[in-house]
């Protein structure tokens, strides 16, 4: 079953001379439950790529559809609950809120949505992120594996339907690494959502179910290793 | 220019919304303390003026000096000017002040009147020895007339004691108040001499209150000082060294104190010791408003550039280096904002002085007007404290920014610092507010320190706008109640004229500039009338609270009576269409009563109008004090004050009791009116008029009638400045007291100057230091929002709508206004009271609630927060969110 699809994507900075085509004509088809690696040098437009899909950055032209609707048809509103309800994002720096707590972290999506905090997820993840005993914990008391582990603790937290990692394991050791792929692959198993993870790392790539390599803004490879 | 210069202007550049706000902000604050500074300034140089004008400009004073300490002053190098004024004697004034039986001759030096002020009424100064100045007060207080050209041959003398001859500083003991064993003084004549009057003068400052002679002034004949005690004046090359000068030529002398003080010469003394210390207070004020806002604007711009710090640092900036970076960005705002404020306050003084300096002249005897003078050490002042003020503004956060290691900055790790231990939020402010609610309250306790600058300088323009607010309205109120408005404008009295009130009244008529006059002779009753005749307005406002009357059915009340010229009488009849024959008649009297009366309000705080009787005509049951042939009446006495004491001249005692002791009179009052006429004098107690023909027939046999000759002239003038002009020449030519001539007009006109400039001093003062604190909330909050631009960019990019980021920052804005608005008001209302307390001494109006004000500062401190969160957000949402989020990651 599809779950996400681009047509002719492009994504353009500036323009005239000094435009820059981030995106070039990308179309692909990714199917619910898939563990998507995205490769490519740097600047190639892997990380543009994941924005448009998370509904956070605006594409030039072409289309993104999630579950079968138009993502940028929405107004702002929507597209906001889009990204609230139907993606989670995982950035290589966290990108935690200070002034909150690891729970209140977490549960961000869900309080942002107005609703009850279902306590039996909250400690499901938490006991699963290993971040037992650190709930009060500010962001700044933790270290970089466990601020990671919260931020895909609170893009799990309203289950979406897709993953979104830009290189989760950037500005970690390797044990950290190998722990947060594993988690994700965790997840990806266990609830059966759709993972796309930017990495450099070709151990990650490699335990992903199809590999999409992307050069100058265009897809250069795709390939399914498994599936 | 070196490449630290060259990253600054290019900061600078690249951030021109902060650096146009700092460059405002330190015009500002500079702008303010010049307006302080000048202010203080012009003042000063117009006290000094106000002095000069009123004794001279002498430095120092000699009374009753020898000869020769005019021959030692005249020839040392220090002394720069020197007059005197040499005695010629005494002459008999048959003057009527007991105390003053003499005129006082003296002949001026030359340029005599270059130190010493002498003020012409009329006529001119003397030319020569024969002619002669006469001070007004001759008249005023000696009730002695001369007319410019009159002719006076005088048999000028000395005053001694034994053989000791007495000088102006040795008042005259009238012969009956002598102790035994005092010799009287007698007066010895030397020569006549006859003078002719050439001008009238305003009594000379010199001379002292008890002096025995009238300053009479002419020319000193032969220009040499006599061999007498002279008084002398001079003025020295170096005013700062006067104290010691006269300490080294030891002669003793008075300093021209007040002169000196305003010069700035002098130990420090009262009134400057306030203004100064004032002055002070104002721009401590403004420092520290000022300091708030450009550390701020310094202190953003540090963090914004941390990264840049760590970068330069890197590559190997010393910390001196980058110390002198923000010092050079200081030095750039500075020499804009700092002659560009300076230019401001002097022109805003300088405007405000051509509006209002005329009005100054309320606070002075001499009139004058307050004219703009910035001194060079007025404008060093406010040079100084602005430079200090940015130098320290800048210095704290330079210091900061070269303490963070290179590293650290490049991440900007410490950009926003955040305590090491959870944010606790009350679980209701969630419940009501929401995510956003709780976000802003969590942001807004994070870094107090931020967002104390903020809520500091919100405070403070709370306060200093509501205390000055209150103060005005509380100053406005007190004067206007002391000083409740006649209608006419000027006012002449006289006790005991020989001139007919007729003839007085023609004369102050024939003038052009008066367009009406009435002659009014008080008189009053006291006794009781209907108590039915009250108004319920009256009752409610307790009018006859404790007023109790030996007649049944009447209530103890209390009318002033006037007795008014019959030509004005006549047409005030006419006026209200009433028939002369009713009220005009002297074997039927009948008054006319106006029952209109202003009275304070306690509740409102305010003065109102208020008619005390519902009735048409009404009698008042009066009770006086009989009048005694040869006596004057004493005093009451007994338990109920039922014996009259008269006294005669010798002493003499006598009494009348009972029924004797009691005059009753019926008065018939057989209209009552309500507009108040322009003869009226308003005191809070009805007025009942009646013709002056008819005065005998109402109050004859009467204490009050013992006055009848006391008489007020009221009259309406339009300009009545013109009109004080042309009468003194009026008065004078018919040696009628020119000090008994009293502008109203002008008082009250006095009065609402001094409540305009108050006005426009506080307010010029509320704007620009409440324009400070708007600068620098705005520059606190929208840096602050700009700082937080990733956090914002994360929020969204979790799903945070623009209208949750909006709730969330209205949040914020409200609790920097509450913050504000909790110790603010409640300060401004501590600090109202006790305004009240220090200036409601012997004024009856309340205290009150400075409301108003409250409200509109409530109202601004949230405009402001909102219109600069709204201004701040606006440039957030145009961004993209990953934009944000990308920027600045390593």
């Amino acid at each position: 079953m599809v779950i996400l699809q681009t047509e002719h994507l492009c994504k353009t900075y500036g323009s005239g001379e000094n435009a820059v085509h981030a995106l070039n004509d990308v179309s692909l088809t990714i199917h619910k439950g898939e563990f998507v690696a995205i490769i490519g040098p740097s600047g190639s437009g892997k990380s543009t790529l994941l924005h448009i899909l998370g509904g956070v950055d605006q594409p030039t032209s072409g289309k993104v559809w999630m579950n079968g609707s138009d993502v940028y048809a929405q107004n702002d509103e929507e597209l906001a609950i889009f990204r609230r309800r139907q993606v989670g994002l995982i950035y290589q720096f966290y990108n935690l809120i200070p002034v909150l707590d690891v729970t209140e972290n977490i549960t961000l999506p869900v309080l942002m949505d107005g609703q009850e905090v279902n306590q039996e997820r909250l400690a499901e993840l938490v006991e699963t992120l290993g971040l037992k005993g650190r709930e009060k914990h500010l962001p700044n008391q933790l270290s970089g594996g466990q601020q990671q582990r919260v931020s895909i603790g609170r893009a799990l937290m309203n289950a979406p339907a897709v993953l979104l990692a830009d290189e989760p394991t950037g500005n970690l050791d390797s044990k950290n690494s190998q722990e947060i792929v594993s988690l994700l692959r965790l997840s990806n198993q266990k609830y059966g959502q759709t993972l796309i993870i930017i990495t450099h790392d070709e151990n990650i790539a490699l335990q992903a179910d199809r590999i999409i390599a992307i050069e100058d803004g265009r897809i250069t490879r795709d390939e399914v290793l498994r599936g | 220019m070196n490449v630290f210069h060259k990253v600054t202007l290019e900061a600078l550049k690249k951030n021109r919304t902060r650096t146009t706000v700092t460059i405002i902000g330190i015009a500002l604050s500079t702008a303010l303390s010049t307006a302080v500074t000048t202010s203080v300034s012009s003042l000063q140089h117009f006290l000094m003026t106000d002095e000069i004008e009123r004794c001279g400009s002498y430095h120092v004073s000699m009374n009753d000096a020898d000869p020769s300490a005019y021959q030692t002053l005249s020839a040392n190098a220090e002394v720069k000017d020197i007059v005197y004024l040499d005695p010629i004697g005494y002459a008999m004034a048959g003057s009527e002040n007991d105390y003053k039986p003499y005129l006082y001759l003296a002949g001026m030096s030359e340029h005599f009147t270059d130190l010493v002020s002498v003020r012409l009424i009329s006529g001119e100064m003397p030319e020569n020895s024969h002619e002669i100045l006469i001070p007004e007060h001759l008249y005023s207080n000696g009730n002695i007339s001369y007319s410019v050209g009159d002719t006076l041959t005088l048999e000028v003398g000395d005053r001694m004691i034994d053989q000791h001859t007495l000088t102006q500083h040795n008042p005259y003991t009238p012969p009956e108040e002598l102790e035994d064993e005092q010799i009287p003084e007698r007066f010895a004549a030397r020569e006549t001499v006859t003078y002719t009057v050439c001008g009238i003068y305003e009594r000379p400052a010199f001379e002292e209150f008890s002096a025995p002679g009238y300053t009479c002034l002419t020319v000193d004949a032969d220009d040499v000082p006599s061999e007498e005690a002279l008084a002398l004046w001079y003025t020295v090359k170096h005013p700062s060294r006067v104290y010691d000068f006269m300490n080294e030529i030891q002669l003793h002398g008075n300093s021209h104190t007040d002169l000196l003080m305003y010069k700035g010469i002098s130990r420090f003394d009262g009134y400057l010791a306030v203004l100064y210390g004032l002055t002070a207070i104002l721009i401590a004020l403004i420092a520290f408003g000022s300091i708030s806002l450009i550390y701020n604007a310094f202190s953003i711009s540090v963090s914004e550039r941390t990264k840049q710090f760590g970068l330069l640092s890197s590559i190997g900036a010393t910390k001196k280096q980058l110390r002198h970076m923000v010092r050079f960005e200081s030095f750039c705002v500075s020499i804009i904002g700092i002659p560009a404020g300076l230019v401001i306050g002097i022109v805003g003084i300088g405007i405000t002085l051509l509006c209002v300096g005329s009005k100054f002249s309320a606070l002075t005897e001499s009139g004058q007007t307050m004219h703009l003078h910035a001194s060079i050490p007025a404008l060093v002042i406010a040079i100084v404290v602005s430079m200090l003020t940015v130098h320290l503004s800048a210095w704290i956060p330079s210091r900061r920014a070269t303490k963070v290691s290179a590293v650290e900055a490049i991440r900007q790790s410490t950009d926003i610092r955040q305590e090491r231990r959870p944010i606790k939020t009350p679980k209701w402010i969630y419940k009501l507010f929401g995510l956003s609610g709780m976000l802003g309250q969590k942001y807004f306790k994070r870094s107090r320190k931020k967002y104390r600058a903020t809520v500091l300088s919100l405070f403070m323009s709370v306060v200093l706008f509501i205390s000055s607010a209150s103060f005005t309205t509380m100053l406005q109120n007190s004067v206007t109640s002391v000083f409740t408005k006649n209608q006419y404008d000027l006012r002449f009295y006289m006790e005991d004229c020989d001139m007919s009130t007729d003839a007085i009244r023609e004369l102050l008529l024939a003038d052009e500039n008066v367009t009406s006059c009435a002659v009014t002779i008080p008189a009053y009753a006291d006794g009781s009338m209907a108590s039915d005749a009250f108004s319920e307005q009256a009752v409610k406002a307790e009018y006859l609270f404790g007023r109790e009357s030996e007649i049944e059915g009447e209530v103890g009340s209390f009318l002033q009576l006037q007795f008014v010229d019959d030509t004005t009488f006549r047409e005030y009849l006419k006026a209200n269409g009433l028939n002369e024959a009713d009220y005009m008649d002297p074997a039927h009297p009948q008054g006319v009563c106006v029952d209109k009366i202003i009275t304070f309000d306690e509740e409102k705080g305010k003065y109102i109008d208020m008619n005390l009787f519902q009735c048409d005509s009404f009698d008042f049951h009066a009770k006086y004090t009989p009048l005694l042939e040869g006596y004057q009446f004493y005093g009451y006495e007994g338990d109920n004050g039922e014996i009259a004491v008269y006294r005669n001249e010798d002493g003499e005692e006598t009494q009348l009791t009972g029924e004797e002791a009691r005059v009753r009179r019926t008065l018939h009052i057989g209209t009552v009116l309500h507009e108040i006429p322009y003869f009226s004098d308003t005191n809070g107690v009805p007025e009942v008029y009646y013709p002056a023909s008819v005065m005998e027939a109402v109050i004859g046999g009467t204490t009050p009638y013992e006055r009848r000759n006391d008489a007020n002239f009221v009259m309406t003038a339009p300009d009545h400045e013109a009109a004080v002009q042309s009468l003194h020449t009026a008065l004078i030519e018919h040696h009628l007291p020119v000090s008994h001539l009293y502008d109203v007009t002008a008082d009250h006109e006095n009065e609402h100057n001094l409540i305009v400039i108050i006005k426009v001093f506080s307010l010029g003062f509320i704007v620009l230091i409440s324009l400070i604190a708007v600068a620098n909330v705005f520059n606190s909050i929208s840096t602050n929002v700009a700082l937080r631009r990733r956090e914002f960019a994360m929020l969204r990019s979790i799903g945070m709508t623009s209208r949750g980021l909006q709730k969330m920052m209205n949040f914020e804005c409200i609790l920097y206004g509450t913050r504000a608005l909790m110790f603010g008001l409640p300060v401004s209302a501590a600090m109202s009271l006790l305004i009240w307390h220090t200036i409601h001494h012997g004024l009856e109006s309340g205290y009150q609630f400075p409301w108003q004000a409250m409200c509109f500062a409530i109202f601004s401190v949230f405009a402001v927060v909102f219109i600069t969160m709204l201004y701040a957000m606006s440039k957030i949402y145009h961004d993209n969110p990953m934009d944000a989020l990308k920027n600045d990651n390593l």
